[in-house]
């Protein structure tokens, strides 16, 4: 037995008017910067009802600031929550309802077969990139700063009530934005794909996703005026969210948690340009699944060439982002300087070996493996193991 | 061939998990006991306990349990028998079988987060142990 979830999702242009047809309390939970740029305004002029804004959501949130959400939660007593932002803004929201219900709960202590309470608080949850798809989800990613690692869980409660999708919300989203959110949401479709979870209810929407990926995000990355790119765009980074919410994140995801989480670059980059090392080396163990996928993406050839040629196309689509392909380059253009990654590296392989994405993986690569995979991606050589 | 649940069974388990190198170091850091519980269902008629001492990657014990208000540990996980089959089976993901309730595992969930790999490792050490039901 296994599960598919969705919330109600509302999406295309104009879905943000969904919103008035609710009515009571509502706590926004976003950032400061999506305050001052005025995207939470495009939400709270279709509330009808008082509201609160929490914008106190930093990137790598931490477990702690979901606690500070709680408080002002339990004081505001909110009938919605509404998730407003990229992940770290959803995933906090996402916090912040599950604990408010279950003020007892220790956030650490959410694991996907905790007891919760549901006291009818709804949760919305609205993307501003195109990336998390933390908003199709009953995942949660918080950082516990002082282990400089990510903890990933999943929960049914988690899931949103509400998801809504509108490109309006992402039309000023700046190129490199669009560019790492973007590959975050092909890193979820591939994982997903790949899985030991995969499923005939995620298979089709991570196809899906891939296709319009491939096909739009470079043309929304250039040019967001391009309405008809930023929206597949949108709605696939959405797609993908679905598909790990049942068939979870994979092996890209154990890399680039742990590579967020030590150096702090942006969690699409992180995994986006692990991508074209991790589905070369993990084709070993899902082969036919890379293999399939390669076909609904109109590569024709067979097994390890068809691996070959789906690589090629994950590099030419960083190169159209103008990403590179390893992570020495991602890293330079971070100041994060070649020694640190080294002096580093014992760090990065035991957080990503024991990262909870391992769980979901048809085989757990060993230490020695992980190791390899982050030299290789760093140095940018063909994967050969 | 031991019966599921005996002391021979079990000590080929602890064998099993001290020899398990991706084991150890997957849980280096862990500290905790458990006790293992079989509910009885169409196949059993009385619930079974065994206790494994885990502790820095290493099982430093383990026995059967008649009495489970004899022993208290850190950590429970338990299931009805037909279930216990299925998962030394490899029929049943363990963690789904978590999620969709076939098996309960309480105690400091904040822990077993940090230390999910090596709970399937731990799983996995179970199929190594051949198996009379």
């Amino acid at each position: 037995m296994w599960w598919f979830s969705s919330p109600r999702i509302a999406f295309g242009e104009d879905s943000l008017e969904f919103l008035e047809t609710l009515e009571g309390r509502f706590l926004i939970v976003t950032d400061t910067n999506l305050v001052k740029a005025g995207i939470v305004e495009k939400v709270t002029r279709y509330l009808k009802g008082e509201y609160e804004i929490f914008d106190r959501v930093e990137p790598d949130p931490s477990f702690e600031i979901v606690e500070e959400g709680v408080i002002v939660a339990q004081s505001f007593k909110p009938d919605y929550i509404i998730g407003v932002g990229g992940g770290s803004s959803l995933d906090v929201a996402k916090g912040v309802r599950i604990i408010y219900e279950n003020p007892d709960l220790d956030p650490e202590e959410i694991s996907p077969w905790t007891d919760v309470e549901e006291k009818g608080v709804k949760l919305i949850l609205i993307p501003t990139a195109s990336g998390s798809g933390s908003e199709g989800s009953n995942a949660i990613v918080l950082t516990k700063k002082d282990e400089s690692r990510k903890i990933a869980s999943i929960h049914p409660r988690i899931m949103a009530d509400y998801a809504i999708v509108d490109p309006e919300m992402v039309n000023d989203l700046p190129e490199k934005v669009a560019a790492f959110t973007g590959l975050d949401a092909l890193s979820h479709a591939i994982d997903a794909y790949v899985s030991a979870w995969k499923n005939d209810f995620a298979d089709g929407l991570c196809i899906q996703a891939c296709k319009l990926l491939f096909n739009y995000l470079p043309r929304a990355c250039k040019d967001r005026n391009d309405r008809e790119a930023v929206e597949k765009v949108h709605n696939a980074a959405t797609l993908a969210g679905l598909a790990i919410g049942s068939s979870q994140a994979g092996l890209s995801h154990s890399l680039g948690h742990s590579i967020g989480g030590v150096f702090h670059i942006p969690h699409g980059f992180a995994c986006g340009i692990s991508l074209p090392y991790t589905t070369k080396y993990y084709s070993r163990f899902a082969m036919e699944y890379y293999e399939e996928l390669a076909y609904h993406l109109g590569i024709q050839a067979k097994g390890e060439e068809a691996i070959d040629e789906l690589v090629k196309k994950i590099k030419s689509l960083l190169a159209s982002l103008n990403v590179p392909d390893n992570l020495r380059g991602i890293f330079k253009e971070y100041g994060i300087e070649e020694k640190e990654f080294y002096d580093k590296l014992d760090k990065l392989i035991y957080n990503s070996s024991t990262d909870n994405t391992v769980l979901t993986l048809v085989d757990i690569p060993s230490e020695e493996d992980f190791e390899r995979l982050f030299i290789y991606a760093f140095e940018g050589r063909e994967i050969d193991f | 061939m031991p019966k599921f649940f005996s002391q021979e069974w079990i000590e080929k388990f602890v064998e099993a998990v001290n020899s398990n190198e991706e084991y150890e170091k997957a849980a280096k850091g862990w500290e905790g006991d458990f006790l293992f519980v079989v509910e009885p269902d169409d196949e059993l008629e009385k619930p079974m306990y065994a206790y494994i001492d885990l502790y820095h990657g290493k099982a430093r014990k383990g026995y059967v349990v008649e009495d489970p208000s004899q022993v208290k540990t850190a950590f429970e996980f338990r299931g009805k028998f037909s279930d216990w089959k299925k998962l030394l089976a490899g029929e049943i993901d363990p963690i789904k079988g978590l999620v969709t309730r076939k098996f309960q595992l309480k105690g400091n969930m904040a822990m077993v987060m940090r230390y999910a790999k090596a709970a399937k490792l731990l799983v996995e050490c179970t199929k190594q142990v051949e198996t009379e039901f």
